[in-house]
């Protein structure tokens, strides 16, 4: 068992290279590869924000979900959509949202 | 560019190498190649930042970058309530609210202490009505009604539509985008570059975190049109408050995260003369049951107006509910040392309801928990550990106050509202809330240089990172109104600034 969990992380080694411990967001696994969101050339670059909204729509085609704190970053009076998606999304850690920084936040389907 | 070739270009100032400083400019006369040429860069995206690139551009530059670390843009200005105190404004006229450019510097010298720089508060106030039309200009919106908040001699404080810095940021920022303006986020400016004829540009790492202080790539930027400093104060630099001034050391502050002290360091090793660095502001809106400026210290700015605030262990008012911010904080500071950790003796302010339905902050507060209600004066005097007879007291002289009696605090009384149950209190406890130092700086925003005392070539700020405007502390409403002025006053210096052109 334990060599070929090895062996097996030793193939993924191979055909990803140096991403090989990145996740994706089980949503994006099966329809996306790396250079679907990194489509610069050479070495990886975060992705623009155009890059999901192509996929996702903009900000005010996704509304936040009713929440707790009745709280809607999609729509905020501090930045309206100026705020790049990965302010608060990650896709290969925990997606982080910023207003917690000052505010109480509770969002409990955040991807 | 490698940051040990740069070094050697010894064009630039680090901020490790302030004492070596004098070595370095020997060196000076090698030429320096940058990575990316610009006609102004401007360091900082908040007010003074945009206004800065607002007037720039229409001096006539074109290729204007502003440059922020943080992810998000707009900084303090886009978090904050977005109160900007203007006098003899359309809104004001409106209004019938008389007012002027003197009568708001009185206010400001009187808060400051005396300690203002006169001219740059003239300055201010007397360009106050230029920024109003700048940000109609970029379609800002005001609600119809104006605030008076602490100290001010008249309802000055307009309030953007949305009740946040946001609803002027924003605007601005989409505004800018439209005239070609580039913004940068994530982009930290590690040193300011100069060479024989002045500030020349910066040294930036790109793709900058925040949190880990890890970047991308370092490299150079050249400003044709010398640099403009707009990057706000350091409120959150734990270590530089502490070391400044250290019986703030343990305060909770209002900064921002992106709030550190990284730019006032550059700009002191670039030579800039220092002014009350040791000076901060309190706000006297804090409170123990939410975070630094949340939603009830905005409600408390009606509570405060139309209601009372009282010592829990007196059960009477303690101070003028209007008075500066200083005034106010200091008094809520010698209240709370009454009490022990165990026991503590936070004072309150509360309202009746009529007032909380056109409060701003209230609806969350409330629901947040940091507003709590009381049916009755004897639920309220439990709440907050106050004797109810005195209480009772209290609130009568006040609603006779209210009726006409003469107030011996002497607080200004625009709106007449009885204080009656249901009341709504917020308990209070001062935060950090402005560095009032900052860079000297002339009314025409070019820094000034620590050993000449007269103006650096090619460097100009703006806003909180300059000093001197508001004196020892300032008036609410007036930070928003100083980026707004003096931004615009560094972008108009810098268009007419060609030494580097």
């Amino acid at each position: 068992m334990k060599t070929s969990l090895i062996a097996a992380a030793a193939v993924m080694l191979l055909s990803f290279g140096a991403n090989a411990a990145n996740t994706m967001k089980p949503h994006h696994e099966d329809a996306l590869d790396c250079r679907t969101c990194h489509t610069t050339k050479g070495k990886f670059q975060r992705p623009e924000a155009e890059t999901c909204i192509e996929c996702h729509g903009g900000m005010s085609e996704i509304p936040t979900d009713p929440n707790r704190w009745d709280k809607n970053p999609h729509s905020s009076h501090h930045y309206e959509d100026l705020l790049e998606c990965t302010a608060c999304h990650s896709e290969h850690k925990a997606s982080r949202a910023i207003c917690s920084e000052c505010h109480i936040v509770e969002f409990p389907n955040l991807k | 560019m490698k940051r040990r070739d740069l070094l050697k270009a010894a064009a630039i100032l680090p901020v490790a190498t302030l004492g070596m400083a004098h070595a370095a400019s020997a060196d000076k006369k090698e030429k320096m190649s940058f990575d990316e040429v610009y006609d102004l860069i401007i360091v900082g995206s908040g007010f003074a930042g945009l206004s800065a690139a607002y007037s720039a551009n229409k001096a006539g530059l074109k290729n204007i970058l502003i440059i922020e670390k943080m992810i998000a843009y707009g900084g303090a200005s886009a978090i904050c309530g977005g109160i900007v105190c203007m006098p003899g404004t359309k809104l004001q006229e409106k209004h019938g609210i008389e007012d002027s450019a003197e009568l708001l510097v009185q206010d400001m010298v009187k808060v400051g202490r005396g300690f203002n720089h006169p001219e740059l508060a003239m300055t201010m106030a007397t360009q106050a009505s230029t920024a109003y039309d700048m940000m109609m200009d970029c379609g800002v919106e005001f609600k119809d009604k104006l605030l008076r908040l602490g100290s001010h001699s008249a309802p000055r404080g307009h309030i953007p539509s949305n009740a946040s810095g946001g609803g002027i940021v924003v605007p601005m920022h989409k505004h800018l985008l439209e005239k070609g303006i580039k913004f940068q986020n994530r982009t930290n400016v590690s040193a300011i570059i100069s060479d024989d004829s002045g500030v020349s540009g910066v040294a930036v790492q790109t793709d900058f975190d925040s949190r880990t202080g890890k970047f991308a790539k370092e490299l150079t930027y050249k400003s044709r049109h010398g640099v403009v400093i707009a990057s706000g104060g350091w409120g959150s630099d734990k270590q530089f408050v502490k070391t400044t001034m250290p019986v703030y050391a343990d305060l909770r502050t209002t900064a921002q995260s992106g709030a550190t002290a990284d730019m006032i360091k550059s700009l002191l090793a670039a030579g800039s003369l220092p002014v009350m660095l040791d000076m901060y502001q309190l706000g006297p809106w804090g409170s123990p049951d939410e975070r630094p400026a949340g939603p009830g210290s905005f409600f408390s700015d009606y509570a405060f107006s139309e209601g009372i605030a009282v010592d829990p262990k007196t059960g009477k008012r303690f101070v003028n509910e209007l008075s500066s911010r200083r005034t106010r904080s200091e008094a809520e500071l010698v209240v709370m040392q009454k009490g022990t950790k165990e026991t503590p003796n936070y004072p309150f302010t509360f309202c009746s309801e009529e007032t909380t339905e056109h409060a701003e902050g209230f609806h969350a507060a409330y629901r947040d928990g940091a507003v709590k209600k009381s049916d009755s004066v004897a639920e309220l005097a439990k709440r907050h550990g106050v004797d109810e007879a005195t209480l009772t007291q209290t609130i009568a002289d006040w609603n006779e106050i209210v009726k006409g009696a003469p107030d011996p605090f002497n607080k200004p009384l625009d709106v007449k509202t009885e204080l009656k149950a249901p009341f709504y209190s917020f308990r209070l406890s001062p935060v950090l809330h402005y560095c009032m130092g900052g860079v000297a700086i002339t009314p025409d925003a070019q820094v000034i240089d620590a050993t000449t005392c007269e103006p650096i070539k090619g460097l100009f700020a703006a806003g909180e990172i300059a000093g001197g405007v508001h004196g020892m502390d300032r008036l609410g409403g007036c930070s928003s109104i100083d980026g707004l002025v003096f931004g615009q006053i560094a972008g108009r210096t810098a268009a007419k600034y060609k030494a580097n052109a």
